[in-house]
């Protein structure tokens, strides 16, 4: 694992992709900080993670990142090494995605110099900073998963940077999707047709097996379409309810109000956890091809 | 050391192997033997967990490489059909994480790294990245990360594959030091290589095992039939009756006829027949313009029974089953005679 880890690392710093992340990721969060703070005068740290640039600096330039981390190995066959040797797929996952991290984490300590540097200008909160500053790191794991995943599933680099880039498109405005679907029951009746869709397509993918997905998808169907004529009340807000409870921007939101939610902690930890699980069971499931 | 039973892989119904069965003992090596496709790589592949089988066991060193992967892998070395390189490393680099990630102890690392650059002659390129590297130097590399750790079990997929000639010789040679210390598994598609290291081929198609032996006996079984090619001038129905009349030929075949001189085929037994064909003709007042004795070698019976021409193939391996019954009948015979 250690020597993944380090592997992965010096990928990293010797092909300029580490060091051109890490410069333009902190370029947008000061210029973000300099409007913010500098320009308007506020102390306020948070305000500024919360942001527009740092929303692009996750969603663009951490499927740069991520690109990369497994899809390479698949294509240059040097899987072959990894995959063959006394090493568990678990840990090859672990080792890269900790090299993830550690890339993540040297750009959160500019940011946590942030609250140091205002604060010899005027009064900072920095419960609060440090707080929303967890927050981001948070959300920030939580896409670099979601991007590992991605990058599993591709031996083709330019199409997992577009596929995260879209996925974490939709994640930071998945409540904005909320509002533009509607509220009537119809419409929460269609979404969770479609999400049962989805999940039975997962199962399929997972399993390589209809029969299972198939049988899953009816008895999802029959129920969903059951509920929907003799109960309808049930569907009253799911959409808004459904896409508030899976987004991660309403949990990083607790976080820049500057309360640490033990809910919002858990859900970003189960969020890394799914994907780097999703990741170890596809290159699992590529043996049994 | 390896202990392969009743190996099997198919791919949506297409069998890609199908039931393969060996073992090799330390200080031997298995060639697998077959043309492109045959199956080779996947089966390695399998034996060295980075496939799964569809059916069947592989034993390593006594660990199953399904149920205890990590000591089964501890005990393999591979070179895979693509050495597994990352082009922005150095040499030295490279092994070194190699070494690491096969749990090579860090206080070895240094004298590991020397020795497996020794026996591959990297000592010069060490420092070089790996894009840099010629083809030849790259295979060594992978060569070199297979040794690393002193596998019980070395799996190589053409381990020749780029190398020019004189590499090709060095590269025979490693292999054939390496199985003093290892049990080693090699695959070809170029005969000569194998017959030259191998203890025991495997002649591989479609998945399927065609013949099982050593190279000694798989070209004994070969020699005995023998082919003379002829050119002679003269009347074809006459050239024809003549060598038909000469004692040992099983058959004559017609070739073609160009400027007045007759192209046959004679196929013969074991023993060598030119002395008698030139006298027959030379008696019947037939000059010959051209003779000449068409070898057959691995090449052949490889050719033969991996060819599409399956019937061939059945008919060769008949042969070789009926040989074997009449060398026993012969035995008992002789047993009888002794009595």
């Amino acid at each position: 694992m250690l020597a993944i880890y380090k592997k992965e690392m010096k990928t990293y710093f010797n092909s300029m992709i580490g060091y051109v992340y890490l410069a333009l990721a902190v370029a947008v969060l000061s210029l973000q900080t300099y409007m913010n703070n500098l320009l308007s005068g506020s102390s306020s740290i948070a305000n500024t993670l919360s942001g527009f640039f740092p929303m692009i600096a996750l969603a663009v330039f951490v499927p740069f990142l991520t690109m990369r981390i497994m899809s390479e190995e698949k294509k240059q066959r040097t899987d072959q090494l990894l995959l063959t040797s006394p090493v568990s797929v678990e840990k090859i996952v672990i080792g890269k995605f900790l090299s993830l991290a550690t890339i993540f984490a040297m750009e959160m300590i500019v940011v946590a110099l942030l609250p140091v540097i205002i604060s010899s200008y005027g009064k900072v909160n920095f419960v609060s900073s440090y707080t929303a500053i967890a927050g981001y790191f948070l959300m920030g794991l939580a896409f670099l998963s979601l991007g590992f995943f991605i990058s599993t599933c591709s031996e083709n680099q330019i199409i997992a940077v577009i596929v995260s880039f879209v996925s974490f498109v939709i994640l930071v405005y998945l409540t904005s999707f909320a509002a533009l679907i509607g509220s009537s029951n119809r419409a929460a009746f269609i979404v969770a047709m479609v999400i049962a869709v989805v999940v039975c397509g997962l199962l399929y993918y997972m399993l390589n097996n209809m029969v299972i997905p198939i049988a899953v998808f009816v008895v999802a169907a029959g129920i969903l379409a059951f509920l929907f004529y003799k109960k309808e009340s049930v569907y009253d807000g799911f959409v808004l309810k459904l896409f508030s409870a899976l987004s991660p921007m309403s949990r990083f939101d607790t976080f820049i109000s500057g309360t640490l939610d033990l809910d919002a902690v858990v859900y970003f930890i189960s969020f890394i956890f799914v994907f780097l699980f999703l990741s170890v069971q596809t290159v699992k499931k590529r043996r049994w091809q | 050391m390896i202990e392969v039973k009743n190996l099997t892989k198919s791919y949506d119904g297409h069998l890609a192997v199908d039931d393969l069965s060996f073992s090799v003992k330390q200080g031997e090596i298995l060639g697998f033997l077959g043309p492109n496709g045959a199956g080779k790589s996947t089966t390695m592949n399998m034996m060295t967990g980075y496939l799964s089988m569809t059916d069947g066991t592989v034993v390593i060193d006594g660990h199953d490489i399904l149920e205890e992967p990590e000591e089964a892998k501890k005990a393999i070395g591979y070179l895979p059909e693509i050495p597994p390189l990352y082009n922005d490393m150095t040499v030295n680099e490279y092994l070194k994480f190699a070494a690491e990630l096969k749990g090579v102890k860090k206080s070895d690392i240094p004298e590991q790294l020397n020795k497996v650059r020794n026996l591959t002659k990297l000592t010069e390129m060490q420092e070089r990245l790996i894009k840099h590297l010629s083809k030849g130097y790259k295979q060594r590399v992978g060569l070199a990360q297979a040794l690393l750790g002193s596998p019980k079990v070395l799996i190589l997929d053409e381990p020749t594959v780029g190398l020019d000639p004189g590499q090709i010789i060095e590269m025979r040679e490693l292999i054939k030091n390496l199985a003093t210390e290892h049990a080693v598994i090699l695959s070809s598609h170029i005969l000569s290589e194998v017959s030259a290291v191998c203890d025991h081929v495997m002649i591989i198609n479609k998945g399927k095992l065609v013949v099982a032996d050593s190279p000694e006996n798989l070209s004994k079984h070969l020699e005995r039939q023998g082919e003379v090619s002829l050119g002679v001038k003269g009347e074809k129905s006459r050239i024809l009756s003549t060598l038909n009349a000469v004692i040992g030929v099983n058959r004559v075949e017609f070739e073609k006829e160009s400027e007045g001189i007759v192209y046959v085929t004679v196929y013969t037994g074991k023993e060598d027949l030119r002395e008698s064909i030139f006298y027959a003709l030379a008696t019947a007042g037939l000059p010959i313009f051209e003779m000449r004795v068409v070898s057959k070698s691995l090449e052949d019976i490889f050719v033969t029974l991996t060819g599409d021409d399956a019937k061939e193939a059945e008919k060769l391996m008949a042969e070789n089953a009926d040989n074997e019954e009449t060398k026993e009948g012969s035995e008992d015979a002789a047993d009888k005679e002794e009595e």
